[in-house]
């Protein structure tokens, strides 16, 4: 370690002489206007070509490059959405160089900027692989509510998958598929700099698998922009974790000039549509095989022991207020922010905040979030600038109990809730009873306290070297508490009562040190040389306590039950390197490599190497290339790299736990083994492969991408199930596997009309995802099953699974009988006598996008999506309708069932056919996600209402309808939560289980400038 | 000449960086790890006496179960006798109940009992192994785990299909265990209660724990005779408990839970419309038959009914593993199968008068004996996790059919029964490359 120190400090201090040499040097000025509106383009880069100086403009549009070596430069500029372009400078020692710029729309986005791995900005064109880039200038924010809501359907290959509506709630994220059997593929976030929590479930408490994301907590007001590098092949330099994709995110920056502030309102209107809550139905009449009045639904029906129904009961215990647990939800934020600089552009802030508060669609769900944000930068000398953000986050969650527990609201109105008067009488038609009062009396919050913080030094003691240095930590404490009150329900569940307290502190800390050498070799070439090292520890400090016995009304326990303490950390050290060469800029090819030392690898690994090559090719800027006149951009692009994704913490080692034991001599701790350990596991690997092409078209007014890629993940690490016969961990890890996901991306960007009073910009991403299972690496494993879904060689990753049945009415009385349901013949795997059914991520997703702008004061926008490909276990349907006790209308009511759902009912029952085949549902569905109008009054308006330099007013509506075939509630909502990461730790799980839908959501937001 | 020079330095110091690779790695990368307990610390024979407590622990959550989740053998075999019956919604307690097991797919209601009475074994026998050369080398609590591994083999064979395996995770790897007969099971059993008796520090309560576990693993094979032999000398007053105590999730007593608390279980009255259970509820009820006198809605709410056993008063009520009495129902049995009514109920009868019972009279017959004897067993043995053992062994033994010993027809929430026996083995133990299904799924 203190040689480690030692070096560092001789790095810096080494190069610190350095300063003391730099010659006189001059300043370049200026200012950057659309070329049609002549108005001033805000946040546009721009370079000194060859070196790693540059500014970004204000809200006038001007920049600033102080310290440029004399002599003649070019200058470029850059700004996603509009043409980069560049002109010639000359700077003089001690002068000023003003240079000016007009730029023009462009569908074509080769020319935006992005920051790579070691801190330095690069244009996508210097880039062999597709990053997805999300700017929120360019979108309208109302129906944005979460972050997850930010990049769901603006990145072709992002999957984002809502566990439920509940309001805080998270979801699952994957890019390019899965390519972890065992592990969470979760992507890593990097925000300005430093990894910082990415737990998409950090629930501990039971809730019934719905959880809070640390995803959520970000703002997405206070982002600037997000760059989604999709895989390997982009994401080689952040080395292990990395393999799933890296999301980074930048926040906002002030820029030099005059201090701008902006305030804003927002209303939210939440609901459920009614038609998507079903009523409850109980049929009665005469049962041969009981002799005398019992159920009569289908089941008997088809078994002909019931032909008569006597009664036929309905109710609906979610619609008849005001027992119901339903509301109308609704939001509240209001946010500010104050940000400027110098006008020279030498000290910048941002300072801003936002608080929340809400309460979702469901009684006992509540949030409330404060968000304060303060980001500063400032040159300390010529060379040197520092910057600083700082996140201050604070919330208070609670969640009801919904999904896998009989003990929320919405299992207890559909799993054996008899619709019949007397347990309406008696429960409100729940199984349970339930009034509004009670609806949150298992109460689960979580209060959360989170801050982030970076500092990032830029030093650039020469125009051809740039070195940086990044440190941050990423906090957050949170302090979870379940509550069981007594009395509580008549069920006695937890009679005594329950409290149980988690506290957490979880800490993310980074360390970065990065340099950048970016020389003219000659004429035409550059080169790009960088080095660095990171080094990263994540640690979770956790305390978890548990009492009973709760006198009741108090939260006073009478008897501890549980009290448990866990320290855990991972320590993580890269090494990497890179060099790129570009010729002419307009040819650009990469190398890099980067090694890995990881203190979760086992004790008989060394370094991982994770190397990376890339090609970037403006072949339409070639000379030679023939001169079509509608094709006015074409790039081809090609990029491999891998990365690699870190075994769990313990996983290598052979570990105890204790289990508390009531013995003669009182309650004690025993140990018992925990976890088998692995001594050689080490990162598994995964290694893409990509190539597109981009074209711009009509003056780059129309813009198309295509992507392929192919990621192999080798030594994937397989969490091997152990027969309960060893009577102890239910498995243990091996990099064993291997898993494949391919498919194509495709971006389609029009400015289809370009005018002063009206314009026009639609967008069409498409993506497709082939994912299988190439193997498992030891034939003598039989499939990882979780649930219905199972790890089978030669098929997509957790795919459903289950005896495949056909019927047919033969006797066309419009009842199937069980005889006339049977299993087909011949199934996939004739071994378990199982057929796949289906996979569970979507194999195609399309999204469209439109945006117009009228009047110069008005703006429709809207995005539809679409995901396919898929299908989802309606566990809750299955529940409603195919188990003992089920009160659904295809089962109760005679005609209401079709010979598929009469199919599906009693292929359960029958014991020869037994299977969830039916209730395994295609999940393809189409959305309008999001619709908004905005008004955006012209200065001269805002000036005489006095609010401001700027008003602007929006109306929006999110997940407003959808298309799907899937009958449960919302074929969007899953649960993965709903089992456990032992027996799931890749999180595959997918079911449709009585979590809230995706409620409509409608904002009002008011938006001042000043 | 200065850009050269101050080039020259840049350079130097960047090549510097490689060398960070020299460092010491294992120190930078040590990550801190306090309340992990590694095999170095549990293996300390200062924690013989942890490890011990260990394997209790997981004997008491595959006897009793754990509260809020699963039964242990107790409730399982209670459900699929004629003891309890299911008041939850859950299908796989119900198909336990109702004797309608799928033995090819995972059933987490009986899986339970399964997963931790193979623990129990495994974390038993490690704890032998380590007091072995130590201290406490054949002392009682050497006996005691001994015994906690035979009886965790000994409920496995008694309530499971046919076809177990035993496995074990070693210092090396993973020992799949071949599936075993019910004979290679009972024997092995009586091994493990062998070895117990022969700690010679083992006392009396040690001593009378492995006896009458390797009485009732007799029994099991059908030895009536050298079971008796077994257990003789056993005081009847002798009572070994598995203890409970509220205090944590993983301690209370889960019959207790299960039933009186989450009314997820409830005591039967007289299972079954066709064939009936013993009429355990029906009143006049039997003093040791403990259950209440009126019901409540149960878990799955509708019509359902729950009883309430009385027998464990509260979460903290121990639960009798083996005892003075059981040892009298094996000589008794021993002796109606000698035909030896008189010694027969000379056994039997003691023990009713002692709470106060009127006296058996010898029924004439010898299956009418058995009926009478398998009758005092389960009444005196209620609720501790022997009678789908002994129904079992009515039908292998006294060549009963299951039509007349279980509950048939219709359940108390309308499902017909049906014909299962057995308990399932979990169906993750297909990741056994010995094990497909279980080799005889009968009595």
């Amino acid at each position: 370690m203190k040689r480690i120190r030692f070096l560092l400090f001789v790095w810096l201090i080494g190069l610190t002489p350095a300063a003391a040499f730099a010659q006189q040097r001059g300043t370049i000025t200026g200012r950057v206007v659309n070329r049609e509106t002549t108005q001033p383009l805000v946040g546009a880069q721009v370079a000194v070509a060859g070196t790693t100086m540059g500014s970004v403009t204000n809200q006038d549009g001007r920049f600033v490059i102080a310290q440029v070596s004399p002599g003649d430069r070019e200058l470029r500029v850059t700004l996603l959405g509009y043409k980069g372009t560049s002109q010639p400078v000359t700077v003089t020692a001690g002068g000023t160089a003003t240079v000016n710029f007009e730029l023009t729309e462009t569908a074509v986005e080769i020319e935006g900027i992005i920051v790579n791995a070691t801190g330095q900005e690069q244009r996508q064109r210097e880039i062999g692989n597709s990053v997805a880039n999300i700017t929120t200038a360019n979108i309208e924010l109302a129906p944005v509510q979460t972050l997850t809501n930010l990049i769901q359907g603006r990145a072709a290959g992002v999957v984002i998958q809502p566990t439920s509506g509940t309001t805080g709630t998270g979801s699952r994220i994957r890019i390019r598929g899965n390519s972890s059997v065992s592990l969470d593929a979760t992507p890593l976030i990097i925000i300005d700099g430093i990894r910082v929590s990415n737990e998409s479930e950090s629930t501990g408490l039971f809730t019934g698998g719905t959880s809070t994301s640390r995803w959520d907590d970000i703002n997405p007001d206070q982002v600037e922009s997000i760059e989604i590098l999709k895989g390997p092949a982009a994401s080689a330099l952040y080395g292990t974790a990395a393999a799933n994709g890296v999301v980074q995110i930048t926040t906002r920056r002030g820029l030099g000039g005059r201090t701008e502030a902006r305030v804003y309102a927002e209303h939210a209107t939440l609901d459920v549509p009614d038609a998507v809550i079903p009523t409850n139905f109980r049929a009665r009449g005469f049962r041969t095989d009981l002799n005398a009045r019992g159920d009569c639904t289908l089941v008997e029906r088809s078994r002909g022991t019931c032909s008569v129904i006597d009664s036929l009961y309905s109710y609906n215990p979610l619609l008849n207020a005001p027992n119901s647990p339903l509301r109308q939800g609704n939001t509240n934020k209001i946010g500010g922010s104050l940000s400027g600089g110098s006008t020279d552009g030498r000290a910048t802030f941002f300072v801003g905040g936002e608080t929340q508060k809400s309460d979702g669609v469901t009684r006992a769900n509540e949030l409330e979030r404060t968000n304060l944000r303060a980001n500063l930068s400032g040159l300390v000398n010529e060379k040197l600038r520092v910057s600083a953000h700082s996140n201050f986050i604070t919330s208070y969650i609670q969640l009801p109990q919904e999904g896998n527990t009989g003990s929320g609201p919405w299992l207890n109105a559909f799993q054996g809730a008899d619709p019949s008067p007397a347990n309406v009488a008696r429960g409100n038609g729940f199984r349970n009873p339930y009034t509004a009062v009670n609806v949150g009396w298992w109460k689960n919050e979580e209060e959360l306290r989170r801050f982030v913080f970076s500092v990032q030094g830029d030093w650039r003691p020469t125009s051809w070297l740039h070195v940086n240095a990044v440190t941050g930590v990423d906090q957050n404490n949170r302090f979870e508490q379940g509550t069981i009150p007594v009395p509580g329900l008549a069920t006695g569940f937890f009679a005594e009562g329950l409290r149980e307290q988690f506290r957490t502190q979880a800490r993310e800390l980074t360390g970065s040190l990065n340099a950048n050498l970016n020389r003219e070799l000659r004429k035409n070439l550059v080169s790009t040389t960088a080095v660095g090292v990171q080094y990263n520890e994540s640690s979770a400090d956790f305390t978890y306590a548990a009492g009973s016995g709760l006198a009741p009304g108090t939260l006073t326990t009478g008897e501890a039950l549980s009290v448990q303490e866990f320290f855990g950390e991972t320590k993580l050290l890269g090494v990497y390197g890179s060099q790129q060469f570009g010729i002419n800029d307009r040819l650009f090819l990469t190398a890099a490599v980067r090694g890995d030392q990881n203190s979760a690898f086992g004790e008989n690994i060394g370094f991982v190497v994770y190397p990376a090559l890339s090609g970037s090719w403006v072949v339409r800027d070639e000379p030679w290339f023939p001169e079509v006149a509608a094709l006015s951009t074409m790039r081809i692009r090609a990029a491999f790299g891998e990365s690699g994704s870190r075994p769990g913490r313990l996983s290598a080692v052979r570990t105890y736990e204790t289990q508390a034991v009531s013995l003669e001599s009182g309650i004690t701790s025993g140990f018992i083994v925990s976890n088998a350990g692995n001594p050689d596991l080490t990162a598994e690997v995964s290694r893409e492969i990509e190539g597109g092409i981009d074209i711009g078209l009509l003056n780059d007014r129309l813009a198309i991408e295509v992507t392929r890629y192919d990621k192999t993940t080798r030594d994937a690490l397989v969490a091997r199930p152990l027969p309960p016969s060893v009577g102890g961990p239910t498995s243990q890890f091996f990099n064993l596997g291997k898993v494949k996901n391919s498919g194509w991306e495709a971006n389609l960007r029009i400015e289809a009309v370009r005018s002063d009073n009206f314009d026009v910009r639609l967008g069409l991403s498409l993506a497709t995802n082939k994912n299988r299972l190439i193997a498992i690496g030891d034939t003598t494993i039989p499939p990882i099953t979780v649930g219905l879904q199972r790890h089978v060689e030669g098929y997509p990753l957790g795919g459903y699974w289950a005896p495949r049945y056909e019927y047919a009415d033969a006797n066309n009385d419009g009842i199937l009988q069980f005889s006339e349901v049977t299993l087909t013949e011949t199934q996939d795997n004739e071994d378990d006598n199982l057929s796949f059914i289906g996979q569970p991520f979507p194999k195609r997703e399309v999204s469209f996008t439109a945006d117009v702008g009228f009047l110069k004061m008005f703006r429709l926008s809207g995005l539809v999506d679409y995901k396919g490909g898929h299908h989802l276990f309606n566990w809750g349907g299955r529940i409603r309708c195919s188990d003992a006790v089920s009160f659904c209308e295809e089962r109760q009511v005679p005609g209401a069932a079709s010979l598929a759902d009469q199919a599906r009912i009693i292929a359960r029952h029958n014991t020869a056919v037994a299977s969830s085949m039916g209730w395994i549902e295609k999940a393809d569905y189409w959305k309008l996600r999001e619709v908004a109008l905005s008004f955006t009054a012209p200065s001269s308006w805002v000036g005489r209402l006095g609010v401001g330099r700027s008003l602007s007013i929006s109306a929006a509506g999110r997940d407003l309808k959808i298309w799907s075939d899937y009958t449960g509630w919302d074929p969007e909502s899953n649960i993965p939560g709903s089992i456990g990461t032992d027996v799931d730790p890749g999180r595959f799980f997918t079911a449709g289980l009585f979590t809230v839908p995706l409620p409509r959501t409608f904002v009002l937001r008011v938006d001042v400038g000043m | 000449m200065r850009i050269n020079k101050q080039s020259r330095r840049i350079t130097i110091v960047l090549a510097l960086v490689p060398l960070l690779g020299a460092c010491d790695l294992d120190e930078l990368l040590e990550a801190k790890d306090p309340f992990t307990v590694t095999p170095g610390v549990a293996r300390d024979t200062a924690n013989l006496e942890t490890l011990y407590a260990g394997a209790r622990s997981q004997f008491a959550l595959a006897y009793g179960g754990l509260q809020n989740r699963e039964g242990g053998v107790i409730v399982m075999s209670g459900l699929m006798s004629d003891e309890l019956y299911s008041t939850d919604s859950f299908g796989t307690r119900r198909a336990v109940d109702s004797r309608t097991i799928d033995y090819d797919i995972s059933n987490a209601a009986s899986d339970h009992a399964f997963n931790y009475l193979q623990r129990a074994r495994a974390e038993a026998l490690n704890a032998t192994e380590l007091f072995e050369g130590s201290q406490r080398d054949g002392g009682p609590r050497h006996a005691e785990l001994f015994s906690i591994a035979g009886y965790s083999v000994l409920m496995l064979v008694e309530n499971f299909c046919t076809g177990i395996p035993l496995s074990r995770i070693t210092e090396t790897g993973v020992e799949f265990g071949s599936p075993m007969s019910a004979a290679e099971l009972y024997n092995l059993a009586i091994s493990y209660f062998d070895q117990a008796l022969a700690q010679p520090e083992a006392g009396s309560e040690q001593q009378n724990l492995a006896r009458i576990g390797k009485g009732r693993a007799l029994l099991g094979l059908g030895q009536a005779a050298a079971a008796a032999q077994a257990v003789s000398g056993v005081p009847t007053s002798f009572v070994f408990n598995v203890e409970y105590a509220p205090g944590s999730f993983e301690t209370p007593n889960p019959v207790f839970n299960m039933n009186n608390e989450e009314k997820r279980v409830s005591a039967s009255i007289q299972e079954g419309t066709i064939n009936r259970g013993l009429p355990f509820g029906v009143a006049p009820r039997d003093p040791r038959i403990l259950v209440s006198n009126t019901s409540v809605i149960g878990n799955a709410g509708g019509d359902l009914q729950t009883w309430f056993q009385l027998k464990y008063a509260s979460e903290g009520a121990d639960i009798p593993l083996a005892t003075g009495i059981e040892a009298r129902l094996i000589e008794a049995e021993a002796a109606a199968s000698n035909g030896t009514s008189s010694a027969y109920l000379g056994t039997l009868n003691p023990l009713r008068n002692s709470i106060g019972l009127a006296n058996l009279t010898d029924p004439g017959t010898a299956v009418a004996r058995v009926n009478q004897l398998f009758t005092e067993r389960a009444y005196w043995l209620w609720l501790t996790g022997q009678r789908l053992s002994d129904m079992r062994r009515l039908i292998r033994q006294y060549g009963r059919t299951q039509e007349t010993v279980f509950p048939t027809g219709v359940t108390a929430y309308g499902l017909p029964f049906g014909t299962s026996v057995t308990l399932p083995i979990p169906f993750e133990e297909i990741n056994n490359p010995n094990y497909t299904t279980c080799t005889n799924r009968g009595a």
